[in-house]
């Protein structure tokens, strides 16, 4: 928070060897609006956002860091242990077929 | 039309092919799974080259961890620096240690924050917790060094003189001398602060030292009673621990 936009130019170039044309910075005030279970306002913390423009031509992509991975004999078998869990209780609470759907509350 | 410039302006600053970033760069002069200690040996990817049109993103990519890694629930990573492991290195390597484990700890904080956009678990928080124990500790280490140089060349401890100061609670704490443009004497403001205590305070320093005491033997007792239960339940260990 207390990093001004020479500090992140300078922790940009030197630590990271990023070139930087231009840093913008604002503070994000967070809010206060929130109450806790004895009604006391709950602060959201502020923080400070800053806008680098890289130098010399450079582009970047933020990557996707959780991308969709095929999941390993465990996770497949507990997901399939978990399906047909969920299918026996459903034709457990399904009532008698003959009946069409109706629910026992109705009478005969 | 303003508006569609600047829209493309921004595009062009910001808009890319997806690269595969390459391998992370090691410091000169040093091995490169330096950040956790017993890190097992991962074999490398074999590089895959893309088209680059920029100058190498080495930079802005050492915030993001190895691109074998995403997506994994979890990540394998070795203990944290101990201060024992820590005082046998040159000041040169804890230097280039503690970079090593900044920007380590600057992707794990990306990491978290993008997890937290993304509403999906961090893989092994606990790396986080690692890092920031080994910086401790190598802040630890550096400030041992300090003291002992300062002690061999001036023979004081602390870089800042001081001494023991009651204050008018009763209460002792050390006082360490500031700087001011002007002596004491003539501080208003600093004349009204009171470094002494009056004898109707006695009673409390009294009372202060009751319920510390009794907290002390309050922990003590609670210690001793756990270890009769560990000892109750694991009987074995408790005849070995005697005989040793």
């Amino acid at each position: 928070m207390e990093m001004t936009k020479l500090d992140i130019r300078n922790y940009l170039e030197r630590i990271y060897n990023v070139p930087v044309a231009a840093v913008r910075t604002r503070i994000q005030y967070g809010a206060n609006n929130k109450r806790n279970h004895r009604n006391q306002r709950v602060k959201k913390p502020d923080y400070k956002v800053a806008y680098v423009q890289l130098g010399q031509g450079q582009t970047f992509q933020f990557p996707n860091l959780f991308p969709e991975k095929e999941q390993d004999a465990e996770t497949r078998s507990f997901d399939d242990f978990r399906d047909k869990y969920m299918e026996k209780e459903k034709q457990k609470e399904e009532g008698d077929p003959r009946r069409g759907g109706v629910p026992d509350w109705f009478g005969l | 039309m303003a508006a569609a410039a600047a829209v493309a302006a921004l595009g062009r600053s910001l808009s890319a092919a997806l690269r595969l970033p390459r391998a992370r760069p090691g410091l000169p002069g040093m091995a490169l799974n330096l950040y956790h200690k017993n890190l097992p040996k991962v074999e490398t990817l074999p590089q895959v080259k893309f088209l680059h049109t920029t100058v190498s993103r080495r930079g802005l990519e050492e915030f993001f961890d190895d691109p074998g890694n995403w997506g994994e629930k979890s990540v394998k990573s070795g203990d944290s620096w101990n201060i024992k492991q820590l005082r046998g290195k040159s000041s040169e390597d804890l230097h280039k240690l503690w970079y090593v484990l900044l920007k380590e700890k600057n992707m794990l904080l990306t990491l978290e924050q993008e997890s937290k956009r993304q509403r999906k678990p961090m893989p092994s928080p606990e790396r986080l917790e690692k890092v920031e124990t080994s910086m401790k500790n190598i802040d630890l280490v550096v400030r041992e060094r300090e003291i002992a140089l300062r002690l061999l060349q001036t023979g004081h401890e602390k870089p800042v003189p001081g001494e023991w100061r009651n204050d008018f609670l009763g209460r002792t704490f050390w006082y360490s001398y500031k700087e001011w443009p002007i002596p004491w004497h003539l501080n208003k403001k600093h004349k009204k602060k009171r470094f002494y205590y009056l004898p109707h305070v006695n009673h409390f320093i009294r009372l202060r030292l009751e319920k510390a005491l009794r907290k002390r033997a309050r922990q003590q007792s609670l210690e001793r009673t756990r270890r009769k239960v560990l000892e109750r339940k694991f009987p074995d260990v408790a005849v070995k621990s005697q005989s040793q």
